[in-house]
């Protein structure tokens, strides 16, 4: 299967009608951190060029705002197409091109699955511990505790079995490195 | 007008943004709104969740609208993210999604997407609610000019959540005119902060969060009304960082839309939420509360 066909069966998103207006790229608020415009993206996904397509700055860099969803006249949900991007290359245990990013939504998910939900200060540990980045944000980060905004005691849901029945449709085990 | 509730409050709500929690549970329940928290909530996922286990992500939402199905009656969702996952996964539900074949769901997907999932901007902007919360206001908000944003996940992707009109929603304008305050008219209410972005890519969001606040006072604004904790950590918590790099004084507080109320309608508690705030809205408050008196 190509890898534009791939894409719609995991998004149900078409990409094939899309006809280069653009109005995907100029919109993207992070268009000017991204190595390929979203228009040009998926232009490379009809090409059938999955390796620079999944290899690419672009798929983690998308901040899901979905400005480009909501203008693109042919309905292209570029945010999902993003989304189904960015699984495919989980899931065939790519190196993410934006490794801090790949580890943040890790490190989310593996907070999520460890108490159903999410405590900021568990969660900004394992991210600092993932990327060995101890300092950026520190100043932040005390502003925060001195205004009393981090919650000390993490709380989470009683059946915690249905949270972990959820990850397991994943497949792949736990939210550890594939 | 419906009356009582369900309640979706979120991770965040019960943490960084305790304060949106805390203030919408007061005003809700000056107007005689009830919320009853789900018995069980789980985590939404937020933006972790559909970028990288879309399969998982879809079976907690599910889980989510099942507990607001069993009561029976529409669900309160504050935080801009939870509201839109939670929308979407009753969109997924309603459309029978590709992911969904794999998701186990608790219930008939029937059952699921007639949940109704609203924001509160939703229950306290129709004609009849404006007019109570108008009739509430003791102190009217006079001199305060408030840049209304809504961010990206309120209003996008239309399909999913139909909260207003797309790029130009006005919901929360409206809200704070009734409270006395003037909406002013700019460019940046739908633009995305960056929140997603904001521990994992911080140089992009410092670039969205200064375009945003520069536009806010550009447009005349001196406050800034937020409907989502991630929003408003954001536009709050970096603006010594946007000074640095404009390289001039940035200082425009930036305010719950239900803090705004209580403020409003002199309820207690405001200042205590306020005093959370990184970038102080007391000098702004004080002045707009001298002169009532």
């Amino acid at each position: 299967m190509d890898i534009a066909a791939k894409v719609r069966k995991s998004s149900g998103v078409d990409v094939g009608r899309c006809f280069q207006c653009r109005k995907c790229s100029n919109g993207c608020p992070v268009v000017e951190y991204m190595d390929i415009p979203p228009a040009r993206l998926i232009r490379m996904i009809l090409a059938g060029q999955a390796e620079k397509v999944l290899s690419s700055k672009t798929i983690w860099l998308c901040a899901s705002c979905y400005a480009c969803s909501a203008r693109c006249p042919n309905d292209i949900d570029f945010a999902r197409v993003a989304d189904a991007l960015r699984t495919m290359a989980v899931r065939e245990g790519r190196a993410a091109a934006v490794q801090r990013i790949e580890a943040f939504h890790r490190a989310f998910m593996e907070d999520l699955e460890r108490r159903g939900r999410v405590h900021e200060p568990a969660l900004l540990a394992s991210f600092k511990l993932r990327t060995f980045d101890f300092f950026t944000d520190f100043e932040l980060g005390m502003a925060m505790f001195f205004k009393g905004r981090l919650p000390l005691v993490p709380r989470g849901v009683k059946d915690l079995k249905a949270v972990r029945d959820a990850f397991g449709l994943e497949g792949g085990g736990k939210g550890g490195r594939p | 007008m419906r009356t009582d509730y369900a309640y979706y409050p979120g991770c965040l709500l019960r943490g960084t943004g305790a304060e949106f929690a805390d203030s919408l549970e007061a005003v809700f329940g000056h107007l005689g709104l009830s919320l009853e928290e789900l018995p069980d909530w789980n985590c939404c996922g937020a933006t972790s969740g559909h970028a990288i286990k879309p399969r998982a992500t879809l079976a907690l939402g599910m889980r989510n609208l099942s507990q607001a199905a069993e009561m029976a009656r529409p669900v309160v969702v504050p935080c801009a993210v939870c509201y839109h996952n939670l929308r979407a996964a009753r969109l997924a539900a309603a459309k029978g999604d590709p992911e969904l074949a794999a998701a186990s769901m608790p219930m008939a997907p029937g059952k699921l997407a007639a949940v109704e999932v609203v924001h509160p901007l939703e229950v306290l902007t129709s004609p009849e609610a404006l007019e109570t919360v108008g009739s509430r206001v003791t102190s009217p908000l006079e001199g305060l000019r408030v840049a209304s944003y809504y961010g990206c996940l309120l209003s996008r992707p239309p399909a999913a959540v139909r909260f207003d009109d797309t790029e130009n929603p006005t919901r929360m304008d409206r809200l704070v005119a009734a409270l006395g305050a003037q909406p002013v008219d700019w460019s940046w209410k739908v633009e995305c902060c960056g929140g997603s972005l904001g521990v994992s890519a911080t140089p992009a969001a410092i670039d969205l969060v200064s375009r945003i606040l520069s536009g806010a006072e550009d447009a005349g604004a001196n406050a800034i009304a937020v409907a989502c904790p991630l929003c408003q950590a954001n536009l709050d918590l970096r603006q010594f960082e946007v000074a640095g790099k404009l390289r001039r004084k940035v200082e425009v507080p930036v305010f719950y839309f239900t803090e705004l109320m209580a403020i409003a309608f002199d309820l207690p508690k405001a200042e205590k939420w306020l005093k959370k705030h990184v970038t102080t809205p007391f000098p702004l408050v004080d002045s707009l509360l001298d002169e009532d008196e």
